[in-house]
């Protein structure tokens, strides 16, 4: 058996489970900052930055952007391997798909390390 | 959007220059389109979660629920908007 080598977990169930799992912490987190909008409609520099440093709030923030990395792989390895296919580019689709993943995987890591730093530095 | 979240949480005079930033019209306009994206990702996610749970899957389940999420997008995005104006 060929199993697939690009995919997050080799195995499309583990990635559908990861997927909607991601999703869930992503529309949590994404309804937590807009509540913190809505309950702050006059935001200014110390109630902004009040939100992100408690202990808690950047746990949720780094748990939230491995969820992101996550979801964004998958969704991107999927439309790849959807379409990015030899059914529309022929012979060389795979070169382009691999090209192009690779370029998601590197913007994914730049996103990854620099919201790390972001939300846990200094 | 990470330069501006950066900037904006690193000190007093970065979070003002954000703030200068997004009265720039180009801004504005690039901010509501990554809103909009987003919420559109967000409310189609729900849906899809949804019918993940068994709710919806019939041919005029999903012309319904299909409905509701360009709906319940088109209000959320109409809203960004005046938020962001």
């Amino acid at each position: 058996m060929v199993t697939n080598v690009t995919n997050l977990g080799r195995s499309g169930l583990y990635d559908w489970i990861v997927q909607r799992f991601s999703a869930i912490i992503l529309a949590a987190y994404s309804l937590c900052i807009l509540a913190n909008f809505v309950m702050n409609p006059d935001m200014d520099f110390q109630t902004w930055s009040s939100i992100f440093e408690g202990n808690a709030m950047r746990f949720f923030s780094l748990i939230t952007l491995f969820a992101l990395c996550a979801h964004a792989w998958i969704g991107m390895w999927t439309v790849s391997t959807d379409y990015l296919t030899s059914l529309q580019l022929g012979e060389s689709a795979t070169f382009f798909r691999i090209m192009f993943q690779a370029g998601c995987v590197l913007l994914i890591a730049v996103y990854l390390l620099w919201g790390i730093q972001i939300f846990w530095g200094n | 959007m990470l330069y501006l979240l950066e900037l904006s949480l690193q000190s007093e005079s970065g979070f003002a220059l954000v703030l200068e930033l997004l009265d720039n019209v180009i801004v504005k306009c690039g901010a509501w389109a990554v809103l909009s994206g987003l919420l559109y990702h967000l409310i189609a996610g729900i849906k899809h979660l949804i019918m993940d749970l068994g709710f919806g899957e019939t041919l005029q389940g999903g012309f319904i629920g299909a409905c509701i999420t360009l709906a319940l997008s088109a209000v959320a995005i109409i809203t960004a908007g005046v938020w962001i104006w």
